[in-house]
């Protein structure tokens, strides 16, 4: 027999959504950390001091400095708000795009829903870096250029997933009922149709921020996104990687921030996906 | 003075394997102020008369002919637009299964004053609020205070189809069309859901279309009734003549489907009717109904039988009117 008490042991040490809990901690830390990086550091992050080059971690410098002599405690935590707030963005464009077209291709069906549908095709045919890479290359190098990118190759998974809830949903008495209340379209989609269909799309977004974070420094790293001297992790880990036998200190920091944050994540996105599902099936 | 005037309505969906013919051509006149039944078996095309009547027909369905006339206008000629205005504002509609026909996340005041925000019936969120709360008391809801701001899965399936009829109320309808409304309920809910409908109709002196296929409740509610198969009307009347002097064999045998707790013992057994419902894509030729009638002749599978005045307003779609005396049906099926 299983007792209560075995139950919530089998759940973890943090209570039955521990990951949530741990994930949401290490978030609001780096979040919080990043805030306030100009009181947990008296150095500019850009600020170059030639004379005190490549200095291994130490008390005055947690993380050591640079090849510039930048302190990069302080260029960590002030890249952490730039990267967060791509992260967030980066999700919530394609998500806004994804959610708008494909409720209104499953909610109209026909041709429209044919004409989305087959440009989300269009869209998913290429691998995901290949076309983040390309539009870039239109586009030119930059933060601009890398938010139009990562909205255009992320916005068809939602579109895709929306679609298939609001073909179900469609066919519910209370969009009936909706219509025979004289409802115009445009009400019915945004009003009945959407708040009853975004929960599967939210659950993606969850996991899908990881990817998007990691891509977000992948592109910076490679110098297409972020571009120096603003601190960011991939900005930060392609410059320390000429020094990396040297300095060990200028490539892995950043790269555990990385770590650190791709983690937090993991678990935030998950156990808000799980209370999602919950909440979905109650 | 009718209402709502339906003339020769006809809907069709295409499908992958022929074209159906869900209402044809059926035509009837609902009187301001009467309770309208409209009964039949699951698919004779009840409610796609009513959804036809509102342009509600489901993709890829359309209304191919007839007219609904409603104040002077045909309402399958109004563009979209003024048609929406005239759903819910003008003739508002009930469907079958309530629970789950409020959206599960709004709260409910909210769906009730949407509708009246939305056709202008109140112009602000409080006065929409005051409305909401009467209609609520309205249709007895206890305790509105406690439950406007309450979600729809917080309710019995009775007191989600009060919340839905008072939506339907909301903004002052003059045509009421309940499609099954106590179909998803249990007998005594029923009983109280079609009491209210039938006080409400007579406080606000509405017409009221009633859809079933229960003929209990069109004796208890209506004051005349249409019976269809098969997509067609197939006979109407005054309730108390149909029930009392039926002139088709279908009327009949769905009469012989109620109990009756006088009937003498050997013919206490309910009779079902035997056969199924005729296949629309292909429907038989004449009479819809030859197939499964026990006084069918050659004629009846010729040509289709016109809707004739039998009796003063009593209108039937049958040619062997001689032959319709007595229990039809005695000796088959049934026992």
């Amino acid at each position: 027999m299983i007792s209560n008490s075995d139950l919530s042991l089998r759940r973890g040490w943090l209570g039955p959504n521990g990951g949530l809990v741990l994930g949401t901690a290490i978030l609001g830390l780096v979040l919080v950390a990043s805030l306030a990086a100009g009181l947990l550091t008296p150095y500019d992050p850009v600020a170059q001091n030639l004379r005190d080059t490549l200095q291994p971690p130490s008390l005055t410098h947690l993380f050591g400095t640079d090849n510039f002599g930048r302190d990069i405690f302080s260029r960590v935590l002030h890249a952490a708000k730039l990267d967060l707030m791509i992260g967030f963005l980066c999700v919530v464009f394609p998500w806004l795009l994804g959610v708008t077209l494909g409720s209104i291709a499953g909610y109209f069906g026909g041709p429209v829903d044919t004409l989305i549908m087959r440009t989300v095709d269009t869209f998913t045919a290429f691998p995901f870096l290949i076309m983040v890479i390309g539009i870039i290359a239109i586009l030119g190098p930059g933060l601009f250029g890398m938010y139009v990118a990562l909205t255009l190759a992320g916005w068809s998974m939602y579109a895709r997933i929306v679609r298939a809830e609001v073909l179900v949903i469609k066919k519910s008495e209370y969009i009936l009922a909706a219509r025979a209340l004289g409802y115009g379209h445009g009400r019915i989609l945004f009003r009945h149709v959407i708040p009853n269909v975004i929960t599967p799309t939210i659950i993606f977004a969850m996991t899908d921020m990881v990817l998007v974070i990691l891509s977000t420094t992948s592109l910076s790293f490679l110098g297409l996104g972020v571009q120096p001297p603003t601190p960011e992790w991939g900005v930060m880990i392609a410059e320390g990687r000429s020094f990396i036998l040297s300095a060990w200190w200028m490539v892995t920091l950043p790269g555990l921030a990385i770590v650190l944050v791709g983690v937090a994540l993991s678990l935030f996105g998950d156990g808000v996906a799980k209370r999602l599902r919950e909440g979905a099936q109650a | 003075m009718s209402v709502l005037d339906v003339r020769n309505l006809t809907t069709r969906i295409p499908t992958t394997r022929g074209t159906m013919t869900v209402v044809a051509d059926v035509s009837f006149a609902v009187k301001a102020g009467e309770c309208f039944g409209i009964v039949g078996e699951s698919g004779s095309g009840k409610s796609m008369t009513c959804r036809s009547i509102l342009g509600l027909v489901p993709q890829p369905g359309r209304v191919t002919g007839g007219q609904v006339y409603f104040e002077g206008q045909d309402l399958l000629k109004l563009p979209a637009r003024s048609l929406e205005r005239i759903r819910g504002g003008q003739i508002a509609m009930i469907v079958q299964d309530a629970a789950s026909a409020l959206n599960p996340v709004l709260r409910i005041g909210t769906q009730i004053a949407e509708a009246m925000l939305h056709h202008g019936t109140v112009a602000t969120r409080g006065e929409a609020r005051a409305r909401t709360l009467e209609l609520m008391t309205k249709v007895g809801i206890p305790a509105p205070e406690a439950r406007i701001d309450d979600y729809p899965h917080q309710f019995s399936g009775g007191m989600c189809q009060r919340v839905v009829i008072a939506a339907a109320l909301s903004c002052g309808p003059k045509v009421i069309i309940a499609d099954e409304p106590t179909t998803a309920l249990d007998v005594t809910i029923q009983d109280q859901i079609l009491r209210l409908l039938v006080a409400l109709q007579a406080e606000f002196g509405l017409s009221l279309i009633l859809v079933t296929h229960d003929m209990g409740v069109v004796a208890q509610t209506c004051q005349r009734v249409a019976v269809m198969y098969g997509g067609e009307l197939v006979e109407m009347a005054e309730t108390g003549a149909l029930f009392r002097t039926p002139r088709h064999p279908y009327t009949m045998g769905l009469l012989n489907c109620v109990p009756q707790l006088d009937r003498d013992v050997e013919n206490a057994r309910l009779r079902p009717i035997p056969g199924a419902p005729p296949d629309l894509l292909n429907p038989p030729n004449g009479c819809r109904f030859h197939p499964r009638c026990p006084l069918a002749r050659d004629a009846c599978k010729v040509s289709r039988p016109p809707l004739t005045e039998v009796a003063a307003g009593h209108f039937s779609r049958c040619i062997r009117q001689e032959a319709l005396t007595g229990n039809v049906w005695a000796g088959l099926g049934g026992a």
